[in-house]
């Protein structure tokens, strides 16, 4: 893939509206930064586990129950909203 | 002595005598502001209730009225952290507006001991960023000469406690975000190990990473309030159910003086450290070697594949985490045709440049064909780093490298070459990576710019590096 094809591929998966100056100038800097992130192939890691967690964590459970605290406080905070509900433009 | 020279423990004992009310203690703060934030722009926002909040304080004393421990003391809040009914900016565009709906766990735990909350301080945009240079509300200027960076990304919180605008403060450190600008700005900052402190309330950036400390100008702060905030939080399932010691109590109680070992790791004093910072660090270890400390050369061999390692996971786990800005919950939107085109154009349109570079650069490095080659490669070079660590700390206390590889920069120098800034954090990132805890301690200046060294830990030592960072607070004359 073109660096600057690459680039407007994770635009779309990002959900992310970049103008044209954007794509240009990220597609210059991505070929240097992915670059640097290739030092990582010097490394022989075939058997080596990654780390997804670095302290043992057990999964914790508890009750779910709802807890209503204030809609009011957190619907204000919505961009647009109608009663209860958060409102979008259509869905579909 | 001025009110700003005291520390909390001292103000505790100050307000339980009735020798100093809160209020003044808050409007001292206030001045400080008031004389100081234009020019360093620390603060994005001040809690305009906090001097009425005092007064209460002071009628609850004249009513005779038992306050908590550390009632009247103010501390700043990077903005990123929720303070209930404050806005939270994020110092983003994006999140203009929003108000936070409770206190995160951290402030509710201060807010119990009495503490207020003078306001909330700049980053880089969602904690991304090691200059605070890339907020919505335009960089922090450095304490020590305001034509340079406060480090970043807690650069208002770093600014705010050197500059005498606040008791303490409150930031995050995901790569080095509390150390870089504690250094820049000659105070202590403190990352604790990973799960020692509930992120609950905090703007998350890479859980894997993350953790909430203290910045202070002195290490009795930083053992006060990480005491408060440390420990397992139901909001947190990352959290550690480990005991909490009373740092504060460890480091001043127990008077015994301590032997340390020390590892000087050799990647991290080669080439590519300033002179200027070594010359000023190279005579701390002579100070350490006189006190007859173990001090040794040692090799963390992986240590050149942290900064590509730390940069992959930690944009992956951003792109994830800052889905939720979808103009639908809070902040702002901009409109589109449809619902999709209404997401892209308001993430497009309000995340600044570096924001979206990172979410790009991680969401490649999650993308099918690119996720081997990338994330899982980041993921097993981070075991390998973890791995040098555990065989340093069997045989030493602690690991000694410098907190930055150069002097506190130019604003606006590292801007446009994104690289370039990645590498500020080439010292600090590794402690991130294997979750260790790491604190600067400022020791000394060169060219009139604070330099500091950064002191790593084992899991959960917290209580021995605060009292190996108080002898040397104590005794060490630079």
């Amino acid at each position: 893939m073109k660096d600057i094809e690459l680039v407007r591929y994770v635009a779309k998966l990002s959900a992310i509206k970049l103008t044209e100056e954007e794509e240009i100038k990220f597609s210059k800097q991505f070929a240097k930064i992915i670059e640097y992130f290739n030092t990582l192939n010097e490394l022989e890691l075939g058997d080596v586990e990654p780390v997804f967690s670095v302290l043992p964590l057990k999964n914790v459970m508890r009750t779910d129950s709802a807890e209503a605290k204030n809609p009011e406080k957190i619907l204000d905070n919505a961009p647009d909203r109608e009663e209860n509900y958060f409102k979008t433009p259509k869905t579909i | 002595m001025k009110i700003e020279d005291f520390s909390i423990f001292e103000f505790s004992y100050l307000v339980k005598k009735r020798q100093i009310r809160p209020s003044i203690i808050v409007e001292h703060y206030l001045k400080n502001i008031e004389e100081k934030n234009d020019e360093l722009n620390a603060f994005i926002s001040i809690n305009e209730n906090v001097l009425d909040e005092a007064k209460e304080l002071d009628a609850r004393l004249d009513r005779g009225e038992e306050l908590p421990v550390y009632a009247g003391i103010p501390l700043a809040i990077k903005d990123n952290i929720n303070i209930d009914g404050m806005e939270t900016t994020c110092a983003s565009e994006i999140l203009r507006g929003y108000k936070a709906t409770y206190d995160a766990t951290v402030i509710k735990k201060l807010r119990e001991k009495g503490f207020l909350f003078i306001g909330k301080t700049n980053l880089d945009e969602f904690a991304m960023g090691s200059s605070t240079e890339f907020s919505a509300f335009g960089p922090s200027r450095n304490p020590y000469n305001p034509e340079y960076v406060t480090g970043g990304s807690s650069g208002g919180s770093a600014a705010a406690v050197a500059a005498k605008m606040a008791q303490a403060a409150l930031g995050s450190d995901t790569g080095g975000s509390i150390r870089l600008p504690a250094s820049f700005c000659g105070v202590y900052g403190l990352k604790p190990t990973y799960g020692r402190v509930s992120r609950f309330g905090l703007v998350a950036y890479a859980s894997s990473l993350d953790q909430i400390g203290p910045l202070a100008r002195n290490v009795e702060d930083i053992a006060i309030l990480l005491s408060i905030i440390a420990g397992w939080d139901s909001k947190d399932s990352t959290t550690s159910n480990m005991p909490v010691s009373d740092y504060f109590e460890y480091v001043f109680e127990n008077r015994k003086k301590e032997e340390y070992r020390i590892a000087l790791p050799e990647e991290y004093w080669g080439e590519g450290l300033d002179e200027k910072v070594r010359e000023p660090l190279e005579e701390f270890i002579g100070f350490l070697k006189m006190n007859r400390f173990k001090v040794e050369r040692v090799s963390l061999p992986h240590t050149r594949y942290a900064i590509p390692a730390y940069y992959i996971i930690a944009t992956a786990e951003a792109s994830s985490n800052l889905g939720r800005f979808d103009g639908v919950r809070y902040g702002r939107r901009k409109m589109g045709r449809n619902f999709r085109e209404m997401i892209e154009n308001t993430r497009g349109e309000f995340f600044g440049e570096e924001v979206k570079r990172r979410i790009l650069l991680g969401t490649f490095a999650l993308s099918t064909g690119y996720y081997e080659d990338y994330y899982l490669k980041a993921q097993k070079a981070r075991t390998l780093i973890i791995n040098d660590f555990k065989n340093i700390f069997r045989e030493f206390d602690f690991v000694l490298a410098p907190t930055s590889p150069t002097l506190p920069f130019k604003i606006g120098e590292k801007i446009d070459d994104p690289l370039k800034m990645y590498l500020s954090d080439i010292y600090t990132v590794s402690p991130n990576l294997a979750g260790l805890p790491a604190l600067n301690i400022p020791v000394g200046t060169s060219d009139g710019l604070p330099v500091g060294i950064q002191l790593i830990g084992n899991y959960f030592s917290e209580n021995r590096m605060l009292k190996f960072a108080y002898f040397v607070e104590k005794e060490y004359r630079r």
